[in-house]
């Protein structure tokens, strides 16, 4: 994976992450989510976005957060993973950043374990670190199996 | 007659298309006489077009396609590499067997010709031979055009002498030295073509899914548009918004009509193609259909017509013994094959059943050894199911004998790989009694009917198949309904107790129990052979839904076949009724035929099986663990083994393994000192992505435990239960206590059932360990 381009930033709780926008990132709001019992948790549930069914997957049990009640914005990336499509639920958007190699920083090593295989490295930006998160690995890593 | 007319010109249509295949995929080999993939293309392009000039009886184009097959599967085999005359060979039979179709093409049979001398050279070749002595130089010839207009029957004398050398002079100089004419050649015969069949388009899956996606969008606007002219006053604006509601409406339908058509336009051919090989063979069989009319997509159909070819092929050839045999083996004279179609769990289910020997596993398990697949001593450790893989392998034939109906070992490869494609699989169970093949092929393009309910605030689409009725109960005064069957709610439906799911508890939104003298929507469905009734807030419509796939992250939730987009733009989760029957538990087995039992016995014993890895411990053996819990499996020399307070660890990739010693956790076990020189197997499971490492004393292998046999013993530490595999005793071991023993994991750790799912004897004895 390249480290320097553009990302589409995002806040969930106190961090702000980035996914590169070479996958496809496209951000919708006010998508009215039907969620899936007896689903895996991270999944949120499911939306139609022109036609195609979208999986939505909360960052904040993915992440292992503490979950949160309010309305989160939906950033919809696009990527096909077994011809699927996904969705992050995240607190906030943030804008399209550009960045470069120079600026990029590897996982420290004592980084919790669900984290260290999300986040592949840190862009240093003037005032705050931006998460780089693997986008293939946020699904992949999904228990499927749940009680 | 008419309906002939049709088969036949959809047989003309496929042979167009698998020659101009062929003639890109010859061009392509000579550039890359290597590829073994495009060599297999071929072979099975050349393998098709036989199976199906036999059904039609055209016996040129039979004999010709075998001799070409005969030489391409020795290339496949890797005998020999292609040279220039092999090249040249084949080029020609390509070309001899358009010739042939261009005739039946215009005179809708085929015409006579002599073809020896080709074929002649091909089996030179196959047999090793170079240099055969050309045809093309001795026979001086009118150019290709004389043959396919000289149709007159009186003029057939005379073709057969100048046909031959047509395809081997023409064509053998001309595609040989310079491949980029071949394009040329077949346009020079397309106009001609063209005014015999006007092929219907073809539209590519994604093109309709794209359209199909398009007009649930166009939908959706329509619907926003709609209630936007309500409260308009503009007479003119109105006309026109319901002109496009009229429009959109017809869009939708007529979009989805494109797509559905009954299984029967593919099974039409069998009957005929059935009696064919029986009588080749010398057989008596009769061929049963039973639902022909189950609508399937169209780009499905296709998909499956060439796999039933083959397996129909198999089961009368393979499969059905001779009279004789059958007599001898108390079976009735006339063999039956059984085609069933229908519709289960948001699947469409292709059942092809044959009453004949059944696979001879002893034999496959021979060939793959002979083959050299697999060694001599690790067959006797696979399972049947393992066994019966091994017949999916290319060029995988028992057959010592090549027919010129199977036993080639193209086919059950050739099956599997095309069912794969859209998205299916394959599934054989066999027994003395016979054989049946299951194909699963996927709704992921169909559209079904759906009863819509609502729980709680969410709808959600029950099939209609599953469907058997719908009720509302309302409490009445000394009128027996739903009553309280020791802590089961029952319903009585006609004097029958049916049992009654709580929607809102099976899907564990919350846990509430309506009092019994509350009145109640139940939906009363029917799955694998048991009716039960779900109760839910609300019976809302019935609709036509388009089925789509819910995607990878559900697979561990079996309780979904689908997702579908509503009129206004929300999605909707389609129920796998019996999923939840049997999530629930109360899934009974299905009674049908005796002779079904047979088969879905062997069939059912596979699917509640779990894959365990059978080990021993010191002082304990026969350990079994499920297979799910098993990451990987690894020899660990003592001295890596470092000891960290308390704890062992080694150093396993980039992390640090915890190991655990069985031993000390699994009653019975000998203690003892575990670090020698020696190395020990550890199997590693990960635990939260952090790798555990078990220490054992043994790992043997892997062995499928039948759960229905699984017995709750006295509760031992470290084991849940044992099970009989094979006439042996084996215990189960607990990883989860283990693992909490250790200090590592927790009881009720989610993360802990293993293959729960799949294995409802061994969960619920879990259960009741706790």
């Amino acid at each position: 994976m390249s480290r320097s381009g553009s990302y589409a930033t995002f806040y969930v709780d106190n961090f702000f992450f980035g996914i590169p926008i070479a996958i496809g990132v496209e951000v919708t709001k006010g998508q009215e989510v039907t969620p899936v019992p007896l689903g895996p948790k991270e999944v949120a549930g499911f939306f139609n976005l022109r036609g195609q069914i979208v999986t939505a997957i909360d960052m904040r049990v993915r992440l292992g957060l503490q979950t949160n009640k309010e309305q989160p914005d939906i950033v919809s990336i696009f990527f096909q993973n077994q011809d699927a499509l996904f969705a992050l639920m995240v607190d906030r958007v943030g804008d399209f950043t550009q960045v470069t190699e120079a600026t990029f920083e590897e996982t420290p090593s004592n980084l919790d374990a669900t984290a260290r295989e999300l986040i592949v490295g840190a862009h240093k930006l003037a005032d705050k670190l931006l998460l780089i998160l693997d986008t293939h690995k946020i699904v992949s890593g999904v228990k499927l199996v749940q009680h | 007659m008419d309906n002939n007319d049709q088969i036949l010109d959809e047989f003309l249509q496929e042979v167009q298309e698998i020659f101009d295949q062929l003639d890109l995929d010859f061009v392509a080999l000579e550039q890359n006489p290597d590829d073994k993939k495009l060599v297999g293309d071929i072979f099975r392009a050349m393998h098709t077009l036989k199976g199906s000039s036999g059904f039609f009886a055209f016996h040129r184009l039979e004999k010709v396609a075998h001799a070409g097959e005969s030489l391409l599967s020795k290339i496949r085999d890797g005998a020999f590499a292609l040279n220039e005359e092999i090249t040249d060979a084949l080029l020609a039979t390509s070309d001899r067997l358009r010739e042939i179709v261009a005739n039946i093409q215009k005179q809708r049979t085929e015409s006579a010709g002599d073809d020896t001398a080709l074929i002649e050279w091909l089996k030179f070749l196959t047999d090793g031979g170079k240099g055969f002595p050309r045809p093309g130089k001795v026979v001086t010839s009118p150019p290709p055009q004389a043959a396919t207009t000289a149709i007159e029957q009186s003029t057939n004398e005379q073709e057969k002498s100048t046909e031959p050398s047509i395809s081997f002079q023409e064509p053998s100089p001309l595609l040989v030295a310079d491949p980029l004419e071949v394009p040329e050649v077949r346009d020079a015969a397309e106009p001609e073509r063209s005014t015999e069949l006007a092929a219907p388009i073809k539209v590519s899956v994604e093109l309709l899914d794209k359209l199909m996606n398009l007009v649930s969008e166009m939908v959706l606007a329509r619907n926003r548009l709609l209630s936007f002219a309500r409260t308009s006053g503009d007479l003119t604006f109105n006309n026109t918004v319901r002109r496009i509601d009229a429009v959109t409406l017809e869009l939708q339908e007529r979009m989805m009509k494109t797509r559905m058509q009954p299984i029967n336009q593919v099974w039409n051919k069998f009957p005929r193609l059935v009696r064919d090989i029986a009588q080749d063979t010398g057989k008596k069989v009769d061929l049963i259909q039973i639902g022909a009319e189950t609508e399937l997509d169209r780009t499905l159909l296709e998909g499956i017509r060439d796999p039933l070819v083959h397996i129909i092929r198999n089961s009368v050839d393979h499969g059905i013994e001779s009279p004789e045999e059958r007599v001898a083996k108390g079976k009735p004279e006339q063999g039956t094959v059984t085609l069933r179609s229908f519709h289960e769990n948001g699947m469409v289910v292709i059942e092809i059943t044959d009453d004949g020997a059944g696979i001879n596993l002893p034999l496959v398990a021979r060939t793959a050894v002979a083959k050299g697949l697999v060694s001599a001593e690790r067959v006797a450790k696979l399972t049947e199911r393992e066994i019966i893989d091994f017949i999916y392998l290319p060029g995988f034939s028992t057959k010592d004998r090549i027919t010129n109906l199977s036993g080639r070992g193209v086919g059950m490869d050739v099956v599997r790989t095309n069912i794969q494609e859209i998205g299916g699989n394959v599934d054989i169970a066999t027994s003395s009694q016979g054989t049946r093949l299951r194909l699963s092929i996927p709704l992921t393009l169909a559209i079904m009917p759906a009863v819509f309910v609502r729980c709680k605030e969410h709808s959600y689409a029950i099939p209609q198949v599953n469907v058997f009725e719908m009720l509302r109960y309302e409490p009445q005064e000394g009128v027996p309904g739903v009553e309280d069957f020791y802590g089961v709610r029952v319903f009585r439906l006609r004097d029958k107790l049916i049992p009654l799911l709580f929607l809102n508890r099976e899907l564990k939104l919350d846990n509430q129990l309506p009092p019994v003298d509350q009145p109640l929507n139940i939906v009363i469905v029917q799955a694998a052979g048991i009716r039960f009734g779900l109760v839910v807030d609300e019976v809302l419509d019935m609709q036509e839904v388009v089925v789509k796939s819910v995607g990878p992250l559900l697979r561990g939730t079996p309780v979904y076949s689908g997702i579908t987009i509503l009129g206004n733009g929300c999605v909707a989760l389609i129920f796998d009724v019996a999923a939840i029957a049997v999530r629930s538990g109360i899934i009974a087995k299905l009674a049908d035929n005796q002779f079904e039992q047979d088969i879905s016995s062997t069939v059912d014993d596979k699917t509640i099986e779990q894959q365990m890895l059978l080990f021993d411990l010191l002082g304990l053996e026969r350990i079994v663990m499920p297979l799910d819990a098993v990451d990987r499996l690894e020899m660990i020399t003592a001295s890596r083994i470092d000891r960290r307070g308390n704890e062992a660890v080694v150093v396993y990739g980039n992390k640090i393994m915890k190991l655990i010693p069985l031993t000390n956790y699994v009653e019975g076990a000998t203690h003892r000192g575990l670090y020698g020189d020696e190395t020990v197997p550890v199997i590693v499971h990960y635990h939260e992505s952090q790798p555990i490492g078990f220490i054992v004393k043994k790992v043997h292998n892997i062995v499928s435990v039948p759960t229905q046999a699984v017995m709750v013993t006295q509760p031992q530490r470290g084991i849940i239960g044992s099970v009989i595999v094979n006439d042996s005793v084996m215990s189960i071991l607990n990883v989860k206590e283990v693992l909490s023993l250790s200090g590592i994991g927790h009881f009720d750790d989610p993360a802990f059932a293993p293959g729960a799912e799949d294995v409802k004897g061994v969960i619920s004895m879990d259960q009741e360990m706790k």
